[in-house]
């Protein structure tokens, strides 16, 4: 279990690593135009980023508790069918994110086998930004499952910080 | 006909609840209630569209200003940022009438010109101004308040994450939307300066005698801790406004100013660097997870053709859109105690955005209106996340916390009623710039 805690804040750090390439390639960007040139197909590569950055971050996001879900009614619950409550979700999550991964594994796959490019003045094949969605839902799906099987251990799950998840708001 | 529409919404509420009362991730309980739309009512193949639906959303340029001004809030709120806020604008406001309580609104109204976040702004100001306040005698009930109400007006001035989901999932423009903010913004922050003062007034107990006036040299001194911040703002709004850059480019410049000026306070370092990045990017991913699943529903709403008929029974029945505004604002407060923000914004495009444009709402507007009610839901218990923010600061009870910001809720709601009989409020300077 220690080694899957390291893989997912490992891919966390691939999806910060994506989020600073998004800034220093706009900045870059805007920084050219003022000289009349520019990078061809910035749009494109800034938006992959972004979908990257998104999927790497799920599994880690999920460990540090900043997934929103709603707790009002599961805080009314007596422990015992509140924990019951927690492993039902995980469990239900875990079901629907793995057929999430498997739905985006086949449209990659489809991307890949009819050999997508892309649009722009630089025709990149879309298989490869759209990797990163099958390696970030995969580990979602795994995170998830991981869960589970701990709430069922009764073993810790994540770090609860209500104030952290509010940052988005 | 009707009879499909009754049961389709009948499905899609107690699916919603059912997932949602479990403790169901938000994004992951869109995202199921999608599937089952899907597999009920349209005969689509639902894992082809799942795939097409991830990658178009995701991979969004407009959505990129998302992060950038996540984490350019991430970057300011460690910096020294609060404290110069508050050296800068106290001389300013100390002799009016309720003294430094204004300094809760103007310090929450410029930091909500640099920050997209209501919790953010609460928690950076808050930080400083409430120990400052009760050093000097302030009445809580006044402190607290102000400071709740004030932080509200982060969402509204631009920038703003949550303008920034609602012009992402509804497709309206972002940079209208953040030149619509603005003048309702200031507006909120005269009527909430206005009833300061005037509680103050009437409660001359809650407000200590005002300091010593300080030497207008030494004020105008004073000032020129505001400059970094000020710059940021022009470099920010002022490039959006002035027409030559994106919202994405402005959040770049944004994120780039902030570094700055964490690099010139010398609050950056490896450590501050890194947790701000990483912070920023797991909000995003919360976010852009919500985000998917609402866009899974929208395209499941659109073949189901759910939104498309309730906007025809709306028009048909002859509520109009100032009935249909008040019907929704007490649908959405109440939606507020057990959902966040995000997602009633999220749910709105999807299923009511229809409905809105068939009684001819302007989407601008709506998205202005609907970040005033998402306000009213973020300091409303059970879950308002600015009340949590605030019980971090204070160690206040959320009971205790609610009573006090009762005036500042009830100015939220004359703000919606303004809003809604003088709709100029929002799309006046939209119309004046673009």
């Amino acid at each position: 279990m220690v080694l899957t805690r390291h893989l997912f804040t490992f891919c966390g750090a691939l999806a910060a690593l994506s989020l600073l390439g998004i800034a220093a390639l706009i900045l870059a960007q805007i920084g050219l135009r003022l000289m009349g040139s520019q990078i061809p197909s910035a749009d494109d590569f800034a938006a992959w980023g972004l979908s990257a950055s998104i999927f790497l971050a799920l599994p880690a996001a999920l460990l540090h508790g900043d997934h929103i879900r709603v707790t009002s009614l599961r805080q009314l619950l007596p422990a015992r069918l509140g924990h019951g409550a927690d492993i039902l979700a995980a469990g239900f999550a875990t079901g629907m994110m793995a057929w999430v991964a498997w739905a985006i594994f086949g449209y990659v796959a489809e991307s890949w086998t009819y050999n997508d490019v892309s649009q722009g003045i630089v025709a990149v094949p879309l298989w490869i930004p759209q990797s990163a969605m099958v390696l970030g839902s995969v580990l979602f799906a795994l995170a998830f499952a991981e869960r589970t099987l701990r709430l069922i251990l009764g073993l810790p799950v994540e770090r609860d910080d209500i104030s952290e998840q509010a940052r988005g708001e | 006909m009707t009879m499909d529409i009754l049961t389709q919404s009948a499905v899609l509420v107690v699916t919603l609840l059912l997932l949602l009362g479990l403790g169901i991730w938000v994004g992951v309980a869109l995202l199921a209630s999608a599937v089952v739309i899907f597999v009920m009512f349209t005969s689509t193949p639902v894992d082809a569209i799942l795939g097409t639906t991830m990658w178009a959303h995701s991979a969004s340029w407009t959505l990129t200003a998302l992060p950038l001004f996540i984490w350019m809030g991430e970057i300011l709120y460690r910096t020294r940022l609060a404290e110069d806020l508050f050296a800068g604008l106290a001389p300013w406001v100390g002799r009016l009438p309720g003294g430094l309580a204004h300094v809760n609104v103007a310090g929450c109204g410029i930091f909500a010109a640099v920050s997209g976040s209501s919790a953010a702004t609460t928690a950076t100001v808050g930080r400083i101004s409430l120990p400052e306040l009760k050093a000097r005698g302030y009445a809580d009930r006044l402190a607290i308040g102000s400071l709740a109400g004030s932080g509200t007006l982060g969402l509204l001035i631009p920038p703003s994450v949550v303008m920034i989901v609602y012009g992402v999932a509804a497709q309206v423009s972002i940079n209208r939307l953040f030149i619509a903010g603005v003048v309702p913004g200031l507006m909120l922050m005269a009527l909430f300066s206005g009833y300061i003062a005037i509680w103050s007034r009437m409660n001359p107990d809650g407000v200590p005698a005002p300091e010593d006036s300080i030497p207008l040299g030494e004020r105008l001194r004073r000032l020129r801790l505001l400059l970094p911040v000020v710059g940021l703002i022009i470099g920010v709004i002022g490039s959006i406004y002035a027409g030559v850059a994106t919202a994405t480019e402005a959040a770049a410049i944004g994120v780039a100013g902030a570094l700055l000026i964490a690099l010139i306070g010398g609050t950056l370092n490896l450590s501050t660097f890194t947790a701000s990045l990483m912070g920023a990017t797991r909000t995003s991913a919360m976010i852009g997870l919500i985000l998917l699943g609402a866009a899974f529903l929208t395209s499941a709403m659109s073949f189901s053709g759910l939104p498309a008929q309730l906007a025809e029974i709306i028009s048909a029945s002859g509520l109009g859109a100032p009935g249909l505004i008040a019907v929704l604002t007490v649908f959405f407060v109440l939606l507020g105690c057990f959902l966040d923000g995000i997602s009633i914004v999220v749910l709105t495009t999807s299923v009511v955005m229809p409905a809105i444009a068939a009684v001819g709402v302007d989407p601008v507007w709506f998205g202005v209106y609907l970040i005033i009610v998402v306000e009213m839901a973020q300091i409303t218990p059970p879950l308002g996340f600015n009340l949590f923010v605030i019980q971090n600061l204070t160690g206040r009870s959320i009971f205790e916390i609610t009573r006090m910001i009762v005036p500042y809720f009830l100015i939220l709601v004359l703000a919606v009623i303004l809003l809604t009989a003088f709709p100029g409020i929002a799309t006046w300077l939209v119309e004046q710039t673009l």
